[in-house]
């Protein structure tokens, strides 16, 4: 296993396009918790007092973050794409991975980026809580740390089964944004949109872990699925580890199968 | 002599067409053994069967008679088709990767390294070598670890008439270390320089497997002229070990039976008053070989 993330991490470390993702990332995350340091004094959709304080700020933060998941899937879908493109896939085989170490290595880089930006966002809470003048408290809120770390392997897993199906990386890239931007909206607001099915679509799966508890976004609570709660909900998040297991049990008979 | 490869009835199918049908082939330790055919025979297709990338339909092989087919790869170097490595990584931070896959620690990098010298430009990207250097690269990332096998598949294809001579040192240099070499080519004085086994195969048929001396062995070929080509002619089909005799360019290639000696046939010649003023004893070559087996 540490050969796998060393391996990964020389691959991460010398491609530009990741560093200049992080950059555009962790400025835009920055700038948005800013803005929303401008509705310090709002109350929060739980009577809780405010929503960048101690402890409602990690579920402020993860929600606000959670805006920000096209970069690491665009990044996942570049970084598998470079092994179809290079064929750098078929020589790691050939110099002596099985094919199921192979696909564990790929898991292997969404689980770097998503330990990264998950301590990336729980630095940027804690300094944030900090500032707001309040006693460090983490609370059942804290928990929502884990949500983003589950929804970041969710979108990352889904994008990594994207790739793995089309192999070349442009054509990923837009059946991934066609899909996130285009397809599932339309089959949540339209389909699905009187079916508790909707809250179970690829992708909607990971975005009911999070939620923002500003008072605004209580009609979208409302719709019926989630309970009102300070709380990750944990039956979601096994539904959505169960979805990731799925996306991977996927991408396994793809790449048995297939000749390299 | 103990086993390296053993393949046994592999076979290969594609939806319109066997690429390769019941193959089977023993590749003993210290060989140099040559898998030679036409393009698209199933040379490639075979070593990408049983280095792992292509699934067979039916039939086996296995590697020093291991069990686990993906730690026996990690004790053999490959060179596939193209060199597969990260356009924008440096030459070492790739020779790194191959490095941590095959458990070899990163000292082995600058040996070999130099052994394909490329050191001094080991943190070059990639993407900024020639084609020579990215096949020598590749050949490099085959030598990690001191492997047991090597596996080229047209390991001098595209390269210029000084890359191919290095190619062939360098296969030569490892063969003498003890190293068993699998080598595919369609290029037959590449297998005939190199190899000391070879197995022949066309449209994914085995067509001939054994040792290459007997194969260059056996008949003899002698290439005559005279001044007096039609006596000559008729004075040799009299002879009763030639079996063949063919007219080309003004000379006759005469071939003889195993039991022919050229210096009987010249004998004869003198005996009936003819002198000749060109007598060549030619050894088959692959590429006579070759052409036999596969037409």
């Amino acid at each position: 296993m540490k050969q796998l993330i060393e391996i990964e991490l020389i691959k991460l470390k010398a491609n530009r396009s990741v560093w200049i993702m992080a950059a555009i990332y962790a400025l835009i995350s920055i700038y948005i918790v800013g803005q929303t340091s401008s509705l310090g004094s709002s109350t929060s959709a739980l009577g809780a007092s405010d929503p960048l304080s101690f402890p409602m700020i990690w579920m402020t933060g993860t929600y606000m973050s959670s805006f920000l998941v096209f970069f690491p899937a665009i990044l996942i879908i570049l970084n598998s794409g470079n092994e179809f493109n290079f064929k750098t896939s078929r020589q790691h085989i050939i110099d002596g991975l099985s094919r199921d170490q192979f696909i564990l290595l790929k898991f292997v880089t969404i689980l770097i980026i998503a330990v990264t930006l998950t301590l990336f966002i729980f630095i940027l809470c804690l300094l944030i809580g900090l500032t707001a003048e309040n006693d460090l408290a983490f609370g059942e809120q804290f928990s929502y740390i884990i949500g983003y770390f589950i929804y970041l392997v969710g979108v990352m897993s889904f994008a990594q089964l994207i790739v793995f199906i089309f192999k070349r990386t442009g054509v990923s890239i837009g059946v991934f944004v066609g899909y996130y931007f285009c397809l599932e909206p339309i089959l949540y607001w339209s389909v699905f949109h009187n079916s508790d099915a909707k809250f179970y679509l690829p992708i909607e799966t990971f975005d009911n872990l999070l939620f923002s508890p500003l008072k605004d976004n209580i009609d979208n609570l409302n719709l019926g699925f989630n309970n009102l709660s300070y709380s990750l909900d944990w039956s979601n998040a096994f539904i959505a580890l169960i979805y990731i297991a799925i996306y991977l049990l996927i991408i396994r008979t793809i790449f048995k199968s297939r000749d390299l | 002599m103990s086993s390296i490869l053993s393949i046994s009835n592999l076979v290969k199918k594609y939806p319109s067409l066997f690429a390769v049908s019941n193959l089977s082939l023993e590749v003993e330790k210290g060989s140099v053994y040559g898998i030679l055919g036409p393009n698209g025979s199933g040379k490639t297709t075979t070593l990408g069967v049983i280095l792992g990338v292509i699934n067979q339909t039916s039939g086996s092989y296995s590697w020093f008679d291991n069990k686990n087919i993906a730690e026996s790869r990690k004790e053999i170097g490959s060179l596939l088709e193209t060199p597969n490595f990260y356009h924008y990584m440096s030459a070492w931070d790739n020779l790194r990767i191959t490095a941590k896959i095959k458990n070899v620690p990163e000292t082995d990098i600058q040996r070999v390294a130099s052994l394909v010298e490329l050191d001094q430009r080991l943190t070059d990207k990639f993407r900024t070598f020639s084609l020579g250097m990215k096949q020598r690269l590749a050949i490099g990332a085959a030598l990690l670890g001191n492997p047991k096998v090597l596996v080229l598949d047209e390991p001098t294809n595209g390269l210029d008439p000084q890359g191919i001579v290095e190619i062939r040192e360098l296969i030569r240099k490892i063969s003498k270390e003890g190293v068993t070499i699998l080598l595919a080519s369609h290029a037959l004085d590449e297998v005939e320089k190199v190899c000391s086994h070879v197995c022949v195969i066309k449209n994914g048929k085995q067509l001939f497997q054994g040792n290459v001396n007997e194969v260059l062995s056996g008949e003899n070929m002698i290439e005559l002229s005279a001044d007096n080509m039609e006596n000559l002619k008729s004075t040799l089909s009299t002879f009763p070990t030639v079996i063949d005799i063919k007219e080309e360019n003004n000379k006759l290639t005469v071939k003889l039976n195993d039991a022919g000696q050229p210096i009987e046939l010249n004998k004869h010649l003198v005996k009936n008053g003819i002198i000749v003023n060109h007598f060549v004893i030619r050894t088959k070559n692959l590429e006579e070989f070759f052409l036999e087996t596969t037409s």
